[in-house]
């Protein structure tokens, strides 16, 4: 399992833990995280699912790829330099303790 | 008013939103959720992509965990079908014989299967797709099957298609209309999408009518079509569409007509009675005329609409449909609705690389499909809200930034 801490841009934080291989964006959906919304269910196809990334774990994250580039160029809240469609993330052991936080809205 | 509460008949993903968003707002009254399907609400979407190619389990398609529920006091009722509406006396009967009061009502009921009403039809190894259960049965039936056929060229049948062959199956898909995605894609798409099958050597057939299913012992042998011609077969696929589940709503005498009639706010012709969803018609501002969506996309948006109406908002529901289809390694995007477009620009190399058709009517965009040009897709979505219309020699030119537009509003 890996532990991972979301915080709503209002500040509450949910600590979650979800299996390996799971998503970033699916463990904070499938419990009921609300800053997330995730419209197209994790197919890189709404950008509803942007988080700001722990600056501290960037490296550790796969490279953005060519959609999802794309789709962050259209989110609703700005672009950051650590900025990530949470679909696209992969939960493995070496993201354990990252810190997610989300932004004001997302659509 | 009464304590009995809001209640919500459908927990597919227009159900759910409802459910959700009422909590999310501050709704504290009773707040019910009943779904025929005996599962925690899951993704529908995945079934025909992920699920099917085995890429995902069963616990991953659920979409809130049942600790989510008890949290925000949602009263999950499952597993039970609704088997009458009682408008007058604000009562639900449900299967069991239980009765639910309420005193507001939402009908999420989504979308029936039109099932195959051919000889042979019965056959074991004729499959449908809508639900976990039904994919489940095929996911398995699949794994001792060499020939598939696709009876259908919508979204259902090329996505499972593309499953199929992927998994290396033997793929034919039969389609009736002339091109696939008739009623839902321009014909450059049709063209790229049959394209891209033939290329991973799923053969399609269009402009057929089946005659029937063929049996041996029982088990789906082949389907026949009227033209003298069969497909030998041993596992098919029915993907010939959905029509609005409108029991319920026509018992209470609600007006329907191929849908849930509703107007701006979600509201059915009965007071105090709303409909969302698959199920729903109403009349789209941007279009103005009535329309009823069979996607994810205006389930969750109308759903919170709907919620919205229910805590007192008052407008208009006005969202940009949009819809995506993943078939390997094409990503394709709609924003809008084509039907009834007089011109068809393409934006970027249709033939080898990312391009999209901008779909417009009397000079009005009205549509863009994507084909792996996913920023294309979300200016269009917000192009579409917006009202604004490149003009066709600027959608054509890939060197004018479209999201410039958007900066001016």
């Amino acid at each position: 399992m890996v532990k991972i801490t979301y915080v709503e841009a209002d500040g509450r934080s949910y600590e979650i833990e979800a299996p390996e291989g799971w998503s970033l964006m699916e463990a904070a959906f499938h419990n009921g995280v609300e800053g997330i919304e995730a419209e197209c269910g994790g197919a890189c196809n709404c950008a509803t699912c942007h988080v700001y990334v722990d600056e501290r774990y960037l490296d550790k994250l796969p490279p953005v790829g060519p959609t999802e580039d794309e789709m962050l160029e259209c989110t609703a809240a700005e672009r950051r330099p650590n900025s990530r469609l949470s679909c696209q993330i992969e939960l493995g052991a070496e993201l354990d303790g990252m810190v997610v936080d989300l932004p004001e809205t997302q659509l | 008013m009464s304590d009995a509460g809001i209640a919500i008949v459908g927990s597919g993903h227009a159900g759910l939103s409802v459910a959700e968003s009422l909590r999310r707002r501050g709704y504290r009254g009773r707040l019910s959720l009943i779904g025929a399907e005996p599962c925690l609400p899951y993704q529908r979407p995945p079934l025909s992509k992920q699920y099917l190619k085995g890429e995902w389990e069963e616990e991953r398609l659920i979409q809130r965990n049942a600790e989510f529920y008890a949290r925000h006091d949602i009263e999950l009722i499952q597993g039970e079908r609704v088997a009458a509406l009682d408008a007058d006396h604000r009562l639900l009967e449900l299967d069991s014989g239980k009765h639910l009061a309420w005193d507001r009502l939402v009908l999420a009921t989504g979308s029936r299967l039109r099932r195959l009403a051919l000889p042979g039809s019965d056959a074991e190894g004729v499959h449908y797709l809508q639900t976990l259960a039904q994919a489940k049965a095929l996911r398995a039936a699949l794994a001792d099957a060499s020939k598939v056929v696709v009876i259908g060229g919508g979204y259902i049948g090329l996505e499972a298609a593309a499953a199929f062959a992927t998994a290396g199956k033997s793929v034919s898909v039969l389609n009736r209309a002339d091109t696939l995605l008739p009623r839902t894609a321009s014909e450059p798409i049709a063209r790229h999408m049959t394209n891209l099958h033939d290329s991973r050597g799923v053969r399609i057939e269009n402009g057929i009518e089946v005659a029937g299913i063929a049996i041996v012992d029982g088990r789906v042998s082949g389907v026949e079509l009227q033209d003298g011609r069969s497909f030998a077969a041993d596992l098919v696929l029915v993907g010939i569409g959905v029509e609005p589940d409108t029991e319920l709503a026509q018992s209470a005498g609600l007006k329907c007509r191929d849908g849930i009639l509703v107007d701006e706010q979600c509201r059915t012709s009965s007071p105090d009675i709303l409909a969302a969803g698959d199920c729903a018609r109403f009349r789209h501002p941007l279009y103005l005329r009535s329309v009823r969506l069979e996607s994810i996309q205006n389930a969750i948006e109308q759903g919170k609409h709907a919620a919205g109406t229910l805590l007192g908002d008052n407008a208009p529901y006005r969202a940009v449909p949009w819809f995506w289809s993943d078939q390997y390694d094409a990503k394709l995007q709609i924003a809008g609705l084509a039907n009834g477009h007089d011109l068809e620009v393409i934006r970027g190399d249709e033939q080898g690389g990312p391009f999209s058709v901008f779909c417009y009517a009397k000079r009005r965009l009205i549509a863009v499909e994507s084909i792996n040009a996913p920023g294309d897709h979300m200016t269009a979505r917000r192009l579409l809200q917006s009202g604004i219309s490149p003009t066709p020699d600027d959608a054509a030119n890939p060197d004018f930034v479209l999201r410039d537009l958007l900066q001016t509003v």
